[in-house]
């Protein structure tokens, strides 16, 4: 027979599944059958077979789909990704667990009897129980235990923490193992549990009940409780350091986090910070009153102590060179982050007055006291925005307004951040967009506005604003603050066209360790996805630490 | 047909020691009416000679095949009063003993009234407890005549030696190449000076050349299974395995220098360990003109609350050495406290003193701090800080546990101690055995030793070996599991499970899997038979019926 | 050194030889409290059943209080051979506490036939196999982890048992209840005070193990009787 090197992918093991499976394989073309139970034809049984229980059922084809050469059958399994491009198709299938050895079961039944864990039966829509080792169904036996997944926190969090082991060991009072979980993927537990949003707690389960457990707050208690009871936290390195050197670039949650899982692999690294502080945007982006600095630092410090070292006021391209850095160190971590504000794109933004959220913010985070007067304007709905105008209400402007060309319910920042805005006496304009900054000799007087109405949805799905004809008005400020988003600053790399970078600005790096296009160099955190939330930077500079050690051992392996 | 059951209960006066406190007359009175009691006496003290007699000729002249004692405390008589009904004939197990003393006369000194209520409820229960009693045997076994010692440190070798020259075959097992352990690392050796390498050397010689040492070099264990005269072990040296037995077993694993990776600035360098020190002095290149100790590195802190005892003789020992290489050359030891027991080290301290060795105490509160070309310590009596220059800094770290341990003790069925050390069997009774019979230990595994303290250890830890090995046969207490109901047994194994000391084993006989019990292994505390849920196991003296029997007769009539 | 002469000392090898069913039995029998006291943990004569004591009494106390003893009636406590004080002490607080509960069935609000009988209940799932594999490997699974590596914390390895608990003192319940003779799903929930959607899980459960079969149609309302198992093949 002839076989074709195109191959089918038919999703569900059920009799019209595999009827279809082995129509395609006798065509001569080769199928892949992916079931999500145990076994195949365990999801649809003729209703006459289920009623008369004693006979055996068997679909012929069932055998037939089993034998033949040309289908591969995959049970208990679920499709993690598609993709399509030019008409072939990408599937990510993952199998879940199979703890059971078909080879050695007889189906004695035995484990029924003995096991004590009562799970809810959905082969009998929960009339029932099930065990937790059980058939899926009575006519197909194969015999599984039915493992939980991981939980859903867990899969939410970028970081993956294993949460239900965290927040278990808090309520055992065992402060230290839940610590020492946490650290196992992820090294800011403070900064985190204060400035996390928290994905984690609004998929958890426990919200379909009464409210998500605190995930985000029991992490920072945990935190808090070793931090103010001057407990140390252990420092897991291990007694010999290989002899190759990392070098990191940007002291961000990114950077430090790989810093420090290289650290616990047993590698140097060196990390360059451009500005005079290390914490990249939790240091220079995340107001005061929300991250304090001692706190901050109180983390840092720990965490360099895996044997990392820290160069403050060290800019790659100004005060050493980028290629200077290739040649000296064995691997580059690259997580500079997204320092620069994106443009309105309107007239008068160049004017005196007009400064951007991120720059607003690092200035003041700095240490900086703002020239503050009059009136200031933030545009933009971001948490940016938010830290943006509630730090411009503490450094003393008269009154902040915010102006949104979408509504409240659009927002993307978190919702308790425009509650506290709004308790602070921060004014919302809603369904505006600015159109040109109007002055006097250079000098911000005004921001001419334009009036939105909400259209259709679009591509995120939130309803994109359409402008209202004739409905310009000035509104008077001295300040503007744009925060509509941030981009890398990647003017430090060497424009030769060797680093692969996106057109959002960003690294592309093969996700399965983080490397770019480039021997050697690594990357994430904002700068490889964009603004994003911190711990998804830190979960990126954890990989890309697994990337670089598996990278430099294949490398010591090859001599 | 079933023996009729004649109990004789003998009441103890113990001079006034329960005569005082309760109405002896009344529970002698009151012991004539239990069931199966055919005779009581009551005694001044039953243990004296007199007492001893009346219970032999009772035993004799009243055919009496169960014996009673309401006296004092079974750890210090029941041995005794068993001795005595086996001299008398009785299988000594059908003898049992009510606590009237300890658990009553002496804590109800006020109470006489309510003292003997109480005091004729224990005897009842005692009682009804004896009627269900059976005869043991002592439970005798072969020993294996060989032994293994693991560990090629120089406590290891000593004890290999000691048993070797006494004629037992012993497997040496060292997970280096070398043996020698830590003393190969160290120069010289308080107080003697001798060379370290050298004794350690010289050691290995003698080891290496005797017909009774089997040498395992580069060798793991990889499992251990069975009991005392009956181990058997697997091994796996480079890949290849082996497999012994053995009848005993000595743990001599050594200990671990506790590297101060992020302390006080050590770098291997410019700031190191003693044991670098006595590495420098080894290679001659020792130049330093300002040395600083610092004591207590990672010591006597939260993490490692113990104090590891041999690093102030070891900076003593070090400081000295500096002073008699080059006088010149200053050195100041920071402690907090200094051990130096034993006339040798104390002269030893006084003479470091006498040669301008400088002690500064700290309090830990406000350790030192080590900076370029200094080191600032508060000093307590001048009340301020003082500056100490310094071109090396010597830190004296303890010894922390062997990374092995924790495998080694879940191999051995051992205990470890809070930080990962052997613990005893008994801190006072049994130092140099573990809690499990047939395996002793010695040296650093223990605590950290001195050279001489590990020597006589492992001189020690080989003759407590030896007692059991000269013997040739074992002989047990027959307090023991046993399997009552071969029947109700399934082989599910739980029980193996649990069992603290290997006692358990499931074989495959005519029935089917069973448990069966090694005698010589158990202990008797019990958990196989209050898991087992099909009552196949119990613990002979201490059966289910026995004690439901003494809660019964305890409820019978307050019920 | 002196304390209440209410208590009886029944002295055994070590708290891991304490049965929960013994435990059961005892209150079964009359008594107001039980004390259990052994070695400190780590400092184990038997290196490690006092953890399976402490396992095995927190178990009965909680199977106990699910079926309506007062749970502070159970107590498991720890001093060593030298601390006579701390006995004394131990003894005094239970001795104390007992005294405020009261007697057998006072605080629990019960007659007492009906007390005891649910403790009857509880003690047939105290001994019941499923409870003793995983009050079994507690301590395993929380140090060691199970089979696959995966550790539980304390917390999550009791909330599976209060589950487990709560399941067996039903099961226990409705073949204690069959053993009078056949019964239907909704007499079996109302003897039991249970809801009948749930006892009729425990029921199907039943028949699923093969334990519990059909034994007639009363109109529509099926009745249920117990399965006589086959001899064990040897």
């Amino acid at each position: 027979m002839q076989v074709s090197d195109k191959q089918v992918i038919i999703f569900g093991g059920d009799p019209a599944g595999i009827a279809a499976a082995i129509e395609q394989a006798e065509a001569g073309r080769r199928v892949v059958l992916v079931e999500t139970s145990p076994a195949l034809g365990a999801g649809r049984i003729p209703q006459t077979h289920l009623l008369n229980g004693n006979s055996t059922w068997a679909d012929p084809n069932f055998e037939a789909a089993k034998k033949h050469p040309n289908i591969r059958i995959i049970t208990n399994a679920v499709v993690e990704k598609a993709s399509a491009k030019d008409g072939s198709y990408t599937f990510r299938i993952r199998r879940k667990t199979g703890r059971v050895d078909p080879e050695k079961c007889d189906g004695c039944r035995e484990c029924i009897r003995v096991c004590p864990i009562n799970m809810y039966d959905d082969f009998n829509e929960g009339i029932g129980f099930r065990t937790a080792i059980d058939f899926f169904n009575p006519d197909t036996g194969d015999f599984n235990i039915f493992r939980e997944d991981m939980p859903v926190c867990q899969a939410t969090c970028p970081a993956n923490l294993d949460i239900r082991s965290y927040v278990g060991n808090i309520a055992d009072g065992e402060y230290a193992k839940s610590l020492a979980i946490i650290r196992q993927n992820l090294p800011f537990p403070l900064a985190i549990g204060r400035v996390c949003p928290h994905p984690c707690e609004s998929a958890c389960n426990r919200g379909y009940m009464d409210e998500p457990i605190s995930i985000c707050t029991l992490k920072r208690f945990v935190a808090d409780y070793e931090m103010k009871n001057g407990l140390t936290a252990p420092v897991e390195i291990p007694d010999e350091f290989h002899r190759e050197k990392v070098a990191i670039i940007g002291a961000g949650p990114a950077g430090l986090s790989c810093a420090y899982f290289l650290g616990r692999a047993g590698y140097h690294s060196v990390v360059f910070e451009a500005l005079a502080e290390p914490g990249g945007m939790f240091r220079y982006g995340i107001p005061e009153y929300r991250l304090p600095t001692p706190t901050l630092m109180h983390e840092i410090n720990w965490i360099l102590s895996h044997g990392a070292e820290l160069r403050c006021n060290t800019r790659i391209g100004r005060d050493i060179s980028y290629e200077e850095i290739v040649k000296q160190f064995d691997a580059v971590f690259i997580g500079v982050g997204a320092h620069k504000g994106m443009k309105l794109q309107i007239k008068g933004e160049d004017m005196e007055g007009v400064v951007d959220g991120v720059d607003f913010l690092r200035e003041v985070n700095g240490g900086k006291k703002w020239p503050a007067k009059g009136k200031v304007i933030v545009v933009g709905g971001g948490n940016v925005a938010m830290d943006a105008a509630r730090v411009s209400w503490r450094e003393g402007f008269e009154e902040v307004h915010v102006l949104y060309r979408r509504t409240k319910k659009e927002m993307p920042a978190s919702p308790w951040e425009i509650d506290a805005a709004e308790q602070e006496g921060v004014k919302f304009q809603y369904l505006v967009a600015p159109i040109e900054v109007v002055g006097n000799n250079g000098k911000m007087t005004g921001l001419k506005c334009l009036r939105m109405a909400l259209g259709e949805a679009d591509a995120s799905g939130r309803r994109r604003p359409v402008p209202i004809e004739g409905s310009e008005f000035i509104a008077e400020a001295e300040t503007l603050i744009p925060a509509i988003g941030q981009a890398p600053d990647l003017g430090f790399v060497p424009d030769d066209g060797r680093l692969n970078i996106s057109r959002r600005n960003t690294f592309v790096v093969d996700k399965s360790n983080y490397m770019t296009n480039v021997e050697g160099i690594f990357s994430a955190g904002d700068v490889e996805t964009g603004p994003d939330i911190a711990i998804r930077a830190c979960a990126g500079g954890r990989k890309a630490a697994e990337g670089i050690v598996r990278y430099l051992e294949a490398r010591r392996a090859k001599g | 047909m079933a023996e009729q059951i004649r109990i004789g209960v003998f009441v103890c006066n113990c001079g006034s020691n329960i005569a005082g406190y309760l109405d002896v007359k009344a529970l002698a009175e009151y012991a004539k009416i239990l069931p199966h009691v055919v005779f009581v006496r009551e005694n001044l003290y039953t243990c004296s000679e007199n007492g001893i007699n009346e219970i032999k000729a009772a035993i004799k002249e009243q055919g009496l095949n169960r014996v009673v004692v309401a006296s004092c405390t079974p750890r210090t008589h029941e041995p005794l009063f068993r001795g005595t009904c086996a001299e008398a004939g009785l299988n000594p197990y059908l003898f049992e003993m009510v606590n009237i003393r300890d658990q009553c006369s002496w804590v109800h000194m006020q109470e006489k009234e309510k003292g003997t209520t109480k005091a004729k409820d224990l005897i009842r229960m005692g009682v009804a407890k004896a009627a269900l009693l059976k005869p043991q045997e002592p439970i005798q076994s072969e020993m294996d005549p060989r032994a293994l010692v693991i560990g090629g440190g120089i406590a290891g070798m000593t004890a290999a030696m000691a048993l070797g020259n006494r004629g037992y075959e012993v497997t040496l097992i060292e997970k280096s190449g070398e043996l020698g352990g830590l003393l190969l690392k160290l120069d010289k050796l308080a107080p003697s000076g001798a060379d370290a390498v050298a004794v350690a050397r010289k050691q290995a010689d003698l080891v290496r050349r005797h017909p009774n040492i089997h040498l395992l070099l580069s060798t793991h264990i990889d499992e251990v299974n069975g009991y005392i005269g009956h181990f058997q072990v697997s091994a796996s040296t480079n890949g290849s395995k082996t497999q012994f037995g053995t009848g005993v077993i000595v743990v001599a694993t050594g200990a671990r220098v506790f590297r101060p990776a992020g302390l006080y600035g050590y770098d291997g360098e410019k700031v190191i360990t003693q044991l670098e020190l006595e590495e420098v002095f080894k290679s001659g290149a020792f130049a330093a003109k300002n040395v600083v100790m610092i004591q207590c590195v990672g010591a006597r802190n939260d993490e490692r609350k113990y104090c590891s005892r041999i690093c102030c003789m070891v900076a003593i020992k070090n400081a000295i050495e500096i002073k008699e290489k080059s006088p010149e050359t200053g050195v100041k030891v920071l402690y907090r406290d200094i051990q130096a027991y034993g006339t040798e080290n104390e002269a030893l301290l006084q003479r470091a003193k006498e040669l301008g060795v400088i002690f500064i105490k700290y309090d830990p509160a406000r350790p030192p701090r080590v900076e370029a070309g200094k080191v600032i310590v508060h000093h307590d009596l001048l009340g301020r800080e003082i500056e100490l220059p310094q071109d090396l800094v010597v830190l004296s770290t303890p010894l922390v546990a062997g990374e092995d341990n924790e495998a080694i003790s879940k191999l051995l069925r051992v205990s470890l101690d809070a930080n990962k050390f052997f613990l005893e069997g008994h801190v006072k009774l049994k130092p140099l055995d573990f809690a499990t019979d047939g395996i002793y230990l010695c040296g650093n595994a223990h605590y950290p030793a001195t050279v001489r303290e590990a020597v006589s250890q492992a001189l020690g830890a080989a003759s407590r070996a030896s007692i059991p090995l000269s013997k040739g046969v074992m002989s047990v207490e027959p307090i023991v599991s046993t399997l009552v109901d071969e029947d109700a047994c399934r082989g599910c194994g739980l029980c193996v499970a649990l069992c603290p000391y290997g006692a358990l084993e499931i074989v495959r006989g005519e029935k089917g899997r069973k448990v069966r019990v090694i005698p010589v292994a158990c202990k008797g505390c019990g958990i196989c038979a209050a898991t087992c849920y099909h009552h196949a196991l119990s613990v002979n003296s201490y059966s289910d019926a026995q004690i439901g029997e003494q809660i019964r007769a305890f409820l019978e009539e307050s019920a | 050194m002196q304390y209440t002469t209410d208590v009886r000392l029944i002295r055994l090898m070590c708290t891991g030889r304490v049965d929960p069913t013994m435990v059961a039995e005892a209150f079964i029998e009359g008594a107001d409290g039980i004390m259990v006291v052994g070695c400190h943990f780590g400092d184990c004569h038997y290196i490690s059943g006092n953890y399976q004591a402490r396992v095995k009494m927190g178990l009965a106390s909680r199977a106990l209080g699910y079926v309506g003893l007062n749970a502070a009636r159970v107590a498991f406590k720890q001093c060593s051979s030298a601390e006579g004080d701390r006995f004394v002490s131990h003894v005094t607080t239970f001795h104390d506490s007992i005294c405020e509960i009261g007697p057998l069935g006072s605080a629990e609000k019960l007659p007492l036939p009906k007390l005891k009988d649910r403790v009857d209940t509880a003690r047939a799932a105290l001994a019941s196999e499923k409870l003793r594999w995983v009050e079994g490997k507690f301590t395993e699974f929380q140090n060691n982890g199970n089979k696959y590596g995966e550790k539980f914390t304390e917390h999550e390895m009791w909330r599976t048992l209060d589950t487990i608990v709560i399941d067996e003192i039903a099961t226990h319940g409705i073949l204690k209840e069959m053993r009078k003779g056949a019964a239907s799903v909704i007499e079996l929930a109302e003897r039991l005070e249970i809801a009948p959607p749930a006892a009729l899980k425990y029921v199907l459960a039943l028949q699923r193990r093969g334990l519990v079969g059909l034994a007639g149609v009363d109109g529509a309302t099926p009745s249920y009787r117990l399965v006589e198992r086959p001899a064990k093949a040897a």
